[in-house]
Order: C-alpha cells, then structure tokens, then sequence
C-alpha cells in the first residue's frame, strides 16, 4: 500500500515539473517571439499604409509652372508656381535646361508663390526649358512652353485688350489706361469715327492692370472699369464685350 | 512483526533517491529543452522581423531619373531619391552598365551619374535604367537633342 502510493506521488512530481517547464517555455520563448512577429508585421503595415498615402499625395500633387522674363530683354526670369492641387507642394529643384537649382519653396494647397528671380544667360538662338522637382518625385515643366531667346529679346506673346462692340455706334472714344485707375496721361487713346466693323485690338507693353473707358458721343459709357491680363496663368489678351 | 516493519522501512530509501534522480533527469532534460528553445525562437524571431524590415525597405524604396543631359562631358544622369530609405543605385543605357560600384543615395538626396565615355548621336532615342541593390528598377526615355 505504501509502495502504491510512493509511486503516484513520484508521477505527480514529475508531471507538474514537466508542465512547469512546458509553461516556462511558453512564457520565455514562443510567446516573445509571436510578439516580435507580430510587431514586425504590424510595422510593415503600417509603411505599407504610408507609402499608400504617399503614393497617393504624389499622384494628387497639380502644380503649375509659369516662367515670365521681367522684360523683353531681361537676364532675369521670374517663375510662379501655382499649387492646384488638394495637398501642399515642397518645390525642392528648379532646372534650368541642365543646371539644377536647388531652392526650398512650401506652397499650400490652392495658392501660389513666386520664386525667383532667376538669371539667364541670354544667348541668341537658345532655348531655355525650365522645370520644377517636388520632394514627392514630380516633375513639372513650365505652362507657357520653352522660352526662347531671339535677336530682338525673349520670344514672349504679344498682350492685347480685345474690344467687341455689338451696339451700331458712329463716334467711340476709347481710353486705357496702365494700372487699375485712370490716372495720368492714357497709354492709349483713340476716338474711331466711321468705322466699319466693331472689333478692335489695342497692342499694350505688358500683362497686368489696365482701366478701360469706352464712351460715345451721345449715350451712356458703353466700358468703364478695370481688366486685367493674367498671363502667364492665363491667355496673352482680355475680352471686354461692349 | 517487527521484522516487517524493518523491511519496509528499508524499502521507503529507494523511492527517495529514484525520485530524485527523476526529477534531476526532467529538470535536465527540460533545462536543455528550454535553453534550446529559447536560443531557436529568438534567431527565427530575429530573422523574421529582419526579413520583414527588408520587405519594407524593398517596398519604401522611390527614386526617379529627374534629368539627363548629354553634351560634350558625355551622359550625365541625376538619381532623385524621394523615399524614406537610403539606396544604392546603377544605371544601364543600352548595354553599358554604370558604375562598377553601387552608388549610394541618401534618403531625399540626389546624385548625378556621369558617364564622360559614352556616344549617342544627335536624335538617339535612349532608354535609361536605373536599378537598386535591392531590385527596383525606373525607366527614361530620352532622345538626344539636335
């Protein structure tokens, strides 16, 4: 009887010490490196998240690239950048044919800045492509094209203010003025009289502001008021429509 | 009765000493188990975890060729590094494979890749390759200006 029982305690020892290593090894081995694993694991998802939205942000970036000389002969060129895209853009290189301009430009979403200015060589005959990198990988090349540097200066379009009259009119006086009130002297000023056909294109210097008056003789002004030339971000000439 | 009793007094030493030697045997035996185990999953912990960064390093790797250029110093190439991990990059044109050396890229940082030997004829359409250690390849197409 007392050999009987010597023996089962002899197993029960042996069993709760082979389970306590077996917990043991549980504890210290397998479970830290499930842990580790899984940490692994949780950190590759979340840069694979990261990279999603990278990824995604690069292909949303729309910035816009306007390259404008200061003047018809100007070693200078100024570059306006229009961010219009839903996320901030860091502009981080300006290219300037095959120079590289490292510059350091944040421009928040829907809006814009100007960097610059920037110096050309001014060759006669050379072309001059000037682009801009972003630290998300884009590359993006000036809106207004390739500029080009000729024996009369840069190749720049020529800025009008195209007047459409629809109303039957014998006597106009159109007056413009350069800025965004008719001060001073007019930059142009011109009474038509006898005029057959009702467009009318006046050659100005440069984009921007001009005021606009154009009165007849008997009636009221059939223009009065400021337009605005928004080249390079929009087209060399404005509309007013009379 | 008496002599009984001395006999089983004396049979009651062996259990003691087998139970010792018992437990001694499962403490070894488990001691080696778990010393074991332990050395095991932790090199298959560590290998997988670096397994798993260098997964991660080979999906976060971004560059582009942000510009070539091609005039009397040869093909010049410029490696933009927009990721978040350094890399080592080559760049094959044709069937010339530039440098010998892997070039290092910092994470954000640029390099230019000259290649003063190598002759293209004016409108050449080019395809440049550049390729990291770790596999990842980006393509440009340039055509060399007239």
């Amino acid at each position: 009887m007392s050999t009987t029982d010597t023996s089962c305690r002899r197993r029960g020892t042996s069993t709760i010490m082979g389970t306590l290593i077996f917990v043991g090894i549980m504890f210290t081995a397998v479970i830290p490196m499930m842990l580790v694993m899984r940490q692994a694991d949780t950190l590759h998802e979340m840069r694979k998240h990261e990279l999603d939205i990278l990824d995604q942000d690069r292909a949303m970036e729309s910035l816009y690239l306007y390259v404008c000389p200061e003047g018809q002969d100007s070693s200078y060129v100024d570059v306006t950048m229009v961010n219009k895209g839903e996320v901030p853009a860091h502009v981080v290189n300006i290219w300037i044919n095959d120079t590289q301009v490292p510059v350091d430009a944040n421009i928040p979403s829907l809006s814009e800045d100007e960097l610059g200015p920037f110096e050309l060589d001014r060759v006669e005959g050379r072309e001059y492509d000037i682009r801009a990198t972003t630290d998300r990988g884009n590359i993006f090349p000036s809106e207004t094209g390739i500029l080009h540097y000729g024996e009369d200066g840069w190749d720049i379009e020529i800025f009008s203010i195209r007047i459409l009259v629809s109303r039957r009119t014998w006597n106009l006086h159109i007056q413009v003025w350069i800025g965004d009130s008719p001060e001073g002297d007019p930059y142009y000023d011109q009474r038509i009289r006898w005029r057959i056909g009702s467009a009318y294109e006046i050659i100005v210097p440069q984009q921007g502001d001009y005021y606009v008056k154009i009165t007849r003789r008997w009636g009221s002004p059939l223009f009065d008021g400021k337009v605005t030339i928004e080249w390079p971000q929009g087209e060399p000439w404005v509309w007013i429509f009379a | 009765m008496k002599e009984r009793e001395k006999l089983n007094g004396r049979r009651g030493i062996s259990p003691v000493i087998s139970a010792v030697v018992l437990s001694a045997v499962v403490l070894t035996v488990g001691g080696i188990l778990w010393a074991f185990s332990q050395g095991t999953m932790t090199i298959s912990a560590e290998d997988y975890a670096d397994s798993v960064i260098e997964m991660t390093n080979i999906i976060s790797e971004r560059f582009i060729v942000e510009h070539v250029a091609y005039g009397e110093d040869g093909l010049r190439v410029w490696i933009y590094n927009y990721g978040s991990v350094d890399i080592e990059v080559k760049i094959q044109v044709g069937g010339v494979i530039y440098p010998d050396d892997w070039v290092e890229v910092a994470e954000g940082g640029f390099a230019e890749m000259d290649l003063p030997s190598y002759l293209a004829d004016k409108g050449d359409e080019l395809v440049i390759v550049a390729y990291t250690r770790r596999g990842n390849n980006v393509y440009y197409r340039y055509i060399v200006p007239s």
